[in-house]
């Protein structure tokens, strides 16, 4: 008996002990701000001009990116000697992860980058960033079409940051290629030129592909077709689904033909390498497959690693679309997090960051195409932005379709869709399977967002 | 007081000594030693169960606050989720090629690298690259190579005449594919086990020679049961790290193609990672928990009939 | 007997054969980093061969530099800084406790042994954020300390049980020879133990040396300032497809990280292979 009690009671402790660790917790304790967060280097209030404040701000890329941004960032801190700003950056794979873990322990950076699908899912869970409309007469707004950026980043009265840049859906290909093959590029392509012309190629090359999908984009085509159809995305606001039974099987039904014509690989051959872009892909560099279609933002990576010459046309839009359809996105928010301490000067260096025309010509277009249109204007002028990502961008703002919601972009619909490419894809499914197993599963998960 | 500690040191007569004098001193040296342990057990490793293990009751999803959901995680698994059970048995699959791929072929090399070559050091350690190479961003690149349509598997297939095969793009392959990659990482293993076979008495060996053992029954009737200590824990070890595989589909297969290497610890991943699931991915964990519980206690329950200690399985 | 010989020459032979070749396949990664580290973008990804078409130098020194703020040298020095003070508590800590588990009979020793290993069976991903929370009350983020204190305090169960097997296929006759002698069980330990145990602590060191230099999810977790990023970190900072990744150098940067831990084991592999057997205590 005494035996039983004592490990009881151990048992207790050890839970009380627990327990007391888990009163720290942000999760049980929402509304807490009492614990210090962030910049620990300084302490004190808020008078920023007369002291040492230490910024920090993270973002993701690769070697010009980085150095183009520490050194905005330095010649920010030699004009303002008080202020020292911390660049945390790294790859993008881990970078959500990261920041989710940093915002459940309210430790995140005072300026974070953000991506355009995390937003409707960040937005869900509260307010983590700065309203912009709150800044305006503290960043200089005038060259932001804060509509667009809203659409991807906020709602109505509350824009969670300014986008960085411009991103534009187009088809990238292999000039070289489509010549051999005697293939017109133009932008009047609607969806049966791209089979026509991959029939084309096999028939001259069945060794060759016209092009190859990788499973991100496959979701794009997906999508754009159906607003293309009907005008609507997958997903309405209210989480009712966009399309009939005939859309999707109008949709399912191309896929498959696309498989079947040998436009794109089969699947078995395509899909080890649908999570790479074309710089990783040996099919693409050594000329096997002639158009990629991707967004504007990955044109520099893969023009550096193709021995040929690349140029651009629009997507593919039918005569009769409804809507034109074509993806157009900001490339990366810069936002102010809600607990950073320091918010105006915070503020203060976005403006210079967007707006400086010093730090405009540093930073150049290592994030695409500016949003802003004075930092656009200053780049053309000066002939740096690469062509085949000026014309990507301005083609596919010629038929920019309606805009992703935050239902459209939840990751798990995504990851649904792509499942059902591959069912299609794989030939598993005929177009009418996938499509009634799709609608059933969709209005399930769908139900289970709301 | 050194010696009144000494006398609850259990030996091989040490039961009887301590019932006679243990009285005396009513705290076991034992429980000192492992001090370090149940410090940072509490103040490192409870904590985080507790609340990992709280959250699997609620709908938490890393930024909101959470609220109670009673059982319905676990529900969910088992009845609404289209991918829980695909996920599970690939998994079971998954750990079926690994462990005892990675425990044989470890122990096969192992034995091989015992014996008094040139160069041991050297191919000892060329042996071991692949598994310092780790989750090595140039892995994934390579496997790609390897195993594409146009890749290096098929092209020597080709010279014996074999059609090319979808290794990683074939959803019946693409399991079995990855496995060969964790084989190909035995390294560890490999390390125990050339320890172990080293710690084989000599004399054993020659004594079975005078008795004109063939080599087989040597392998069968002394390497095996004086190692069983150490396959005991690599089973326990390769299986409990199989059940849990992240890093194989996350860098090769992302779990593809058609859910076929969509391995648990990808779903966990995406659940808490992509979907904001957290409270739904703890509920798998912990459900995970309890499935490798279930076989690391089979294993130690079965351990008395097929491993030998020196202690004499007094533990 | 020269039959005998003759079979055990022919078996020889054969052995070197099988070693060579699968020996180039444990080896081929690492040669195509190597060279990958001399080639272009379009090279490393278009071709598997293993010598460059066209060679371009400049990856070891344009890469050493990182991306302008922080130089490999200083990545290295963090590496080091994180898993040296990490390896070193692993064994101490580990050691105590596997003695204390595999010689000493104390109540409820089995049900803390399950605690033991339990702590390896719930998958990590949902217990990242628990504990980030954690090191953040105890104010450890952005220091070594997540990975230094922990290792004191014996929290990596792997070595544990290890250790503990080691022990256990330790003949009890020799530390209850020196029990009769008069030894302390703390004598025990570093007079007996320790020194039989020598190739299971160098695999310890061996284990933990490679799985924290390579660790990238912890890290990646704990450390947000490019001035402390371990290299695990370092050589990802550059991957993003939205920008140019120049691959020879990251290549050349892998080549590099993996010195330290090749040349650990390449020194320290002779401890481990010798055993009980060659100390003479038990032979």
């Amino acid at each position: 008996m005494k035996k039983r009690s004592r490990v009881i009671l151990g048992f207790l402790l050890v839970l009380v002990f627990s327990m007391v660790f888990a009163g720290c917790s942000p999760a049980s304790q929402p509304d807490s701000s009492s614990k210090p967060d962030t910049s620990k280097e300084v302490s004190g209030k808020e008078d920023v001009t007369q002291q040492t404040v230490t910024l920090r701000f993270s973002w993701w890329g690769a070697d010009t990116r980085h150095q183009a941004t520490l050194a905005a960032m330095e010649l920010y801190s030699q004009r303002n000697p008080n202020v020292k700003i911390e660049g945390e950056y790294g790859a993008f794979s881990t970078f959500y992860q990261k920041l989710l873990t940093q915002l459940a322990g309210r430790t995140a950076p005072d300026i974070i980058s953000v991506d355009y699908k995390w937003t409707h899912d960040l937005m869900k869970q509260g307010s983590p960033f700065v309203n912009m409309y709150t800044l305006t007469d503290k960043i200089d707004m005038n060259g932001f079409d804060l509509d667009f950026a809203k659409i991807y980043g906020g709602d109505d009265d509350y824009p969670i940051g300014l986008p960085a840049g411009v991103n534009g859906m187009g088809y990238l290909y292999n000039v070289e290629f489509l010549k051999e093959f005697g293939i017109e590029p133009n932008n009047e392509w609607d969806w049966e030129t791209v089979i026509e012309n991959g029939k084309k190629v096999q028939a001259a090359d069945p060794s060759k592909h016209l092009m190859y999908n990788i499973s991100e984009h496959w979701v794009y085509l997906l999508k754009t077709m159906l607003k293309q159809i009907n005008g609507n995305t997958i997903l309405n606001d209210d989480y009712s689904l966009g399309f009939s039974r005939d859309d999707i099987i109008q949709v399912f039904d191309y896929i498959r033909r696309l498989v079947e014509t040998g436009t794109v690989p089969p699947f078995e051959e395509g899909v080890l390498y649908e999570n790479v872009y074309a710089d990783q892909n040996p099919n693409w560099l050594n000329q096997n497959f002639g158009i990629f279609p991707t967004s504007s933002s990955l044109i520099p990576g893969i023009a550096a690693a193709s021995d040929f010459e690349l140029d651009v046309f629009r997507y593919p839009v039918p005569k009769d679309a409804v809507d034109p359809g074509i993806l157009v996105t900001p490339s990366m928010f810069i936002t102010i997090y809600e607990h950073s301490k320091y918010q105006d000067v915070a503020a203060d260096f976005i403006d210079f960051f967007f707006n400086d025309e010093e730090a405009i010509m540093i930073l150049k277009d290592t994030r695409g195409v500016p949003a802003n249109e004075k930092a656009k204007e200053m780049l053309v002028r000066e002939g740096i932005v690469p062509k085949q990502v000026s014309d990507m961008v301005s083609q596919s703002l010629t038929g920019a379709g309606i805009a992703e919601n935050g239902p459209s972009l939840n990751p798990e619909v995504i990851a649904l869709i792509k499942d059902y490419i591959q069912q299609v894809g794989y030939l598993k499914l005929t177009p009418e399977q996938a499509a009634d197993e799709f609608m059933k599963e969709l209005e399930a998960l769908a139900a289970s967002l709301k | 007081m050194a010696t009144l500690k000494e006398e609850r040191y259990i030996g091989k007569n040490g039961t009887r000594l301590e019932t006679v004098r243990g009285r005396i001193s009513k705290l076991s040296p034992g429980y000192l030693y492992i001090l370090p342990w149940v410090i940072g057990f509490l103040l490192f490793q409870l904590y985080p169960f507790v609340t990992s293990f709280i959250y699997s009751f609620t709908d938490f999803s890393i930024l909101k606050p959470m609220s109670f959901v009673g059982l319905d995680n676990y529900k969910k698994m088992f009845t609404a989720d289209r991918l829980y059970w695909t996920s599970l048995k690939a998994t079971f699959k998954y750990v079926l090629i690994a462990v005892p791929g990675r425990l044989i072929f470890a122990l096969f090399i192992a034995m091989i690298l015992n014996m008094k070559l040139k160069c041991i050091n050297f191919f000892r350690t060329v042996y071991y690259l692949p598994s310092i190479l780790g989750g090595s961003v140039a892995i994934s690149i390579l496997w790609r190579f390897l195993f594409s349509r146009n890749g290096t598997v098929n092209v020597l297939l080709k010279a014996l005449g074999i059609p090319p095969v979808d290794w990683l793009g074939n959803p019946n392959l693409a399991l079995g594919t990855m496995g060969l990659l964790v084989i190909w990482q035995f390294g560890s293993s490999m390390v125990l086990f050339l320890a172990g076979l080293r710690n084989i008495p000599t004399e054993l060996y020659e004594a079975a020679r005078v008795d004109g053992a063939g080599s087989v029954k040597v392998f069968f009737k002394i390497t095996l049961p004086m190692l069983s200590p150490i396959i005991f824990f690599n089973l326990i070890m390769q299986t409990i790290n199989a059940f849990k595989e992240f890093n194989a589909p996350y860098l090769i297969t992302q779990g593809g193609p058609l859910n076929s290497t969509y391995l648990y610890g990808m779903m966990l991943y995406e659940n808490a990672f992509a979907f904001l699931k957290m409270g739904y991915a703890s509920a798998q964990s912990w459900v995970l928990f309890a499935i490798i519980m279930l076989f690391t206690a089979l294993a130690f329950k079965s351990s008395p009939y097929w491993t030998y200690y020196e202690d004499g399985g007094d533990f | 007997m020269r039959k005998g010989e003759v079979k055990k020459n022919t078996r020889l032979i054969l052995s070197y054969i099988f070693l060579c070749i699968l020996g180039i396949i444990m080896v081929y990664p690492l040669l195509w980093m190597f060279s990958a580290s001399f080639k272009t973008n379009n090279e490393i990804f278009s071709s598997f061969t293993l010598i460059p078409k066209k060679i371009v130098t400049g990856a070891y020194s344009q890469g050493w530099k990182g991306s302008g703020q922080y130089s490999f040298g200083r990545f290295f020095s963090n590496t080091f800084i994180m898993v040296l003070p990490t390896v070193f508590f692993t064994i101490i800590s580990s050691l105590l406790v596997a003695y204390g588990f595999a010689r000493f009979k104390f109540r409820y020793k089995k049900p803390l042994f399950a605690l033991v290993l339990a702590s390896l069976m719930l998958p990590t991903e949902v217990v990242i954020i628990p504990r980030y929370i954690l090191f953040n009350t105890l104010d450890w983020l952005d220091s070594y300390l997540p990975f230094i204190i922990p290792a004191a305090f014996a929290t990596h169960s792997f070595f544990i049980f290890m250790l503990v097997q080691y022990i256990r296929g330790i003949p009890k006759e020799l530390d209850e020879s020196a029990v009769i002698d008069g030894c302390s069980s703390f004598k025990i330990l570093t007079k007996i133990i320790i020194p039989l145990c020598k190739p299971a602590i160098v695999s310890v060191a061996i284990f933990q040396f490679v799985w924290r230099w390579n660790d990238f999810l912890n890290p990646l977790i704990y450390i947000s300032s490019v001035r402390k990023y371990p290299l695990s970190l370092a050589l990802r900072m550059t991957l993003d497809v939205t920008d140019t990744i120049i691959w020879n150098q990251v290549m050349a940067m892998s080549v590099l990280s993996l010195i330290p831990p090749v040349l650990l084991f390449f020194f320290t592999q002779k401890y481990f292979v010798e055993g009980i057997a060659t100390t003479g205590l038990k032979g």
